[in-house]
């Protein structure tokens, strides 16, 4: 079966059902309504009887009374017949439960045993009770009839009352007439439609009951069909919803619950042919949602695991970080003395070369001719600028390590710069190149640092002298500037700065050389590194020294016009190193 | 020229290359030099005979200079011979160390011949 078509017909079951408690309820009203029917049919027919006793009793009682009045001449008699009259025409009271034994208590002891009600006809009341035209024409008859009566049973009365005292003869003559065949036809006349109307109303009131009894017991008969119909469409309602389920009700509450308290591993059994219910789908549901969460914290296990391999793989790594850095520094204290070594190692037999070259060629050694003179002097020459480039390579490296510690003291750079121009203008004469100093005026005191501005200056003027052709012109100026016009990164901020520039016409620098200008093994071109000696060391030592003295340095140059290099010291605090 | 008194002096120092051309520059200005290949050997020549002036190499495997300076400094007959060290070592730290461990001069090495003779010349003279 199709679950859709399942539902649907579980619902259909569901309205079914519905529809037959609506049945059965209406056949239980309708059944209801014809017991009281019943019950109504019964009551009528109890009145309708009560009514004609009532009127047979008074005729009755009306005999009785004036039958004793007549034989004891006792008034009260009289007086309870006019009162039976009275009641009967509506004329007095009616007592309530007017029976058949009413007048039997009022003669013990002419009490009235029950208070009376409404004054109404008998006839009145017959006719309010519903009887047929000639059920009541009976009844009526027997009234008239004995209202008729009356007439003798009055004539009696007043045939004793003619003589007082009452005579034997009027009283035999009264009994008589209240006796005789006459006196029992005319009571004959008021019984016999009595008895006309009993039959009447007996075989009217029977048939009602009767037939008011058939309808109830085919009413009776449909409730119990209709309740065993009900019953079934219960049950067919109930296999249905079980079918569409797959179980009962409360276990496929317990597993939802199960399952919505995030148990999804235990399995849901199905029966066979149970694999379209609710609890077929529940049990498809459970193995997605376990597959899924399996799935999930599978995921989760790996994502996990990568965390963890991540976090070793950092750990590694940071390890082998640390190692490298190590390695390294133990390589720079290698390097560092290895520089010490090589300054000593290096230096101590180029100095000796050095040495004995000049004690031949000054002669010192015994006299030598001129072309080994001029030998001697080659010999002292290259050495000279080897032991310069050692020296060079040595510096750089003890700036490089920061094993040089800055010395300033409050001075003034003219004087300082001064001195400096004039050592080096003798060089340029030799070179044959044109010096020129340019110091601003009122410079004031700075924190300056002489060696390390001296040998500064003395790189950038040898520098510039080694590469400005004969006959070119080198300057050296200073100047204070505002911080704004430092175009090189300063390592300590100032408001001014002392820039020493020194510029010359020589060959320039090209562009793409100038970024990697202050950098050791570097100078310019490699034709211009083999037409003049070194390593490039200088501009890197220039650039180390500044930094020192917490400036910075920077190059301007066209080629084919000249280059200028370029100094800031920050003027004021004392920079530390 | 004015002819200086000539003097003894000690030249110290563990490079034979070194004693050599230091002994070569002072001889040429007529002075007598005696050598010593280390600190040990320089205290011992000192105690022997006391020399004008000592030229005093820092750098030397055992004793170093400064530990030869010291002690000659302390010794009463010798505390009056000038000392010049002799130092490859151009940081000003190791200069102002010569200087205070009694030092009366300083030269760096490479030792410039003319500077020398003249550093000898002034010190002898002041004696």
């Amino acid at each position: 079966m199709n679950p859709k078509d399942s539902l649907s017909e579980f619902s259909r079951n569901l309205w079914l059902t519905l529809g037959m408690f609506v049945v059965a309820a209406i056949t239980f009203g309708f059944y209801a309504h014809l017991e009281k029917q019943v019950d109504h049919a019964n009551e009528l027919r109890h009145q309708s009887f009560l009514l004609a006793d009532e009127l047979r009793q008074s005729s009755d009682d009306l005999t009785r009374m004036v039958r004793t009045y007549v034989v004891t001449g006792d008034p009260i008699y009289k007086r309870h017949y006019q009162e039976i009259l009275d009641i009967r025409d509506g004329k007095k009271p009616r007592p309530a439960a007017y029976d058949d034994i009413y007048w039997d208590l009022v003669l013990a002891d002419d009490q009235r045993p029950r208070p009376g009600g409404p004054a109404v006809p008998l006839l009145e009341l017959m006719r309010q009770a519903g009887f047929t035209e000639r059920e009541f024409a009976s009844l009526a008859q027997a009234k008239a009839n004995s209202d008729v009566l009356t007439r003798p049973e009055f004539a009696a009365m007043a045939l004793i009352e003619s003589t007082e005292p009452t005579t034997e003869a009027n009283r035999l003559m009264a009994t008589r007439m209240l006796n005789d065949a006459a006196y029992h036809q005319a009571k004959y006349g008021i019984m016999r439609p009595i008895s006309e109307f009993y039959q009447m109303v007996e075989q009217r009131t029977l048939g009602a009951v009767r037939a008011a009894e058939n309808a109830v017991a085919l009413a009776r008969a449909m409730l119990i069909v209709f309740g065993l119909l009900l019953a079934f469409t219960l049950w067919r309602a109930y296999r249905v919803l079980h079918a569409t389920l797959g179980c009962s009700v409360d276990e496929l509450q317990g597993r939802i619950v199960r399952l919505g308290s995030g148990d999804f591993s235990s399995s849901i059994p199905v029966a066979r042919g149970m694999e379209n219910s609710v609890l077929g789908w529940l049990s498809a549901t459970q193995i997605n949602l376990a597959q899924i969460d399996a799935e999930r914290k599978q995921a989760e296990a790996a994502l996990r695991q990568l965390n963890e391999e991540l976090e070793e793989k950092v750990i590694a790594r940071t390890a082998a970080l640390e190692q490298a850095k190590l390695k390294v520094e133990q390589a720079s204290r290698g390097k560092d003395e290895f520089l010490a070594a090589i300054s000593h190692e290096l230096k101590t037999p180029l100095n000796h070369i050095l040495g004995f070259a000049d004690l031949l060629k000054e002669g010192l050694a015994g006299e030598l001719s001129a072309e080994q003179k001029g030998m001697a002097q080659d010999i002292f020459d290259a050495g000279s600028k080897q032991l310069a480039i050692v020296n060079s390579l040595i510096e750089l490296a003890r700036l490089q390590a920061g094993k040089v510690k800055l010395q300033a003291e409050l001075q003034d750079p003219a004087k300082m710069l001064g001195e400096i121009a004039t050592r080096h203008a003798a060089k340029a004469q030799v070179a044959g190149l044109a010096f020129a100093v340019e110091v601003a005026e009122g410079l004031g005191e700075m924190p300056l640092d002489r060696e390390v501005v001296t040998h500064l200056l003395d790189q950038l003027l040898a520098n510039a002298f080694k590469f400005t052709p004969s006959g070119g012109k080198v300057s050296l100026t200073a100047r204070r500037v505002p911080h704004t016009d430092v175009a090189a990164p300063v390592r300590v901020a100032a408001d001014e700065y002392l820039e020493l520039a020194v510029a010359d016409n020589g060959p320039g620098v090209a562009p793409e050389i100038l970024p990697r200008l202050f950098q050791p093994f570097v100078q310019g071109d490699g034709r211009l590194a083999r037409s003049h000696q070194g390593t490039g060391a200088g501009l890197m030592i220039v650039k180390l020294l500044a930094e020192l003295h917490g400036g910075g340095s920077g190059v301007e140059s066209e080629p084919g016009t000249g280059a200028k290099f370029l100094v800031w010291l920050p003027c004021g605090a004392a920079p530390t190193s | 020229m004015e002819q200086t008194k000539q003097a003894t002096i000690l030249v110290v120092d563990d490079d034979e290359f070194n004693i050599k051309l230091l002994k070569k520059m002072l001889t040429i200005e007529g002075h007598a030099v005696r050598t010593a290949a280390s600190g040990e050997e320089a205290l011992a020549s000192v105690a022997e005979q006391l020399p004008d002036l000592v030229l005093l190499d820092i750098m030397m495997p055992g004793m170093n200079g400064f530990e030869v300076a010291r002690q000659l400094k302390a010794d009463s007959r010798a505390r009056s011979i000038p000392i010049i060290m002799v130092t490859a070592l151009e940081d000003r730290e190791s200069r102002l160390k010569a200087l205070e461990t009694g030092a009366e001069d300083v030269l760096t090495k490479p030792v410039n011949r003319a500077e020398l003779q003249m550093r000898v010349k002034s010190l002898l003279k002041a004696r």
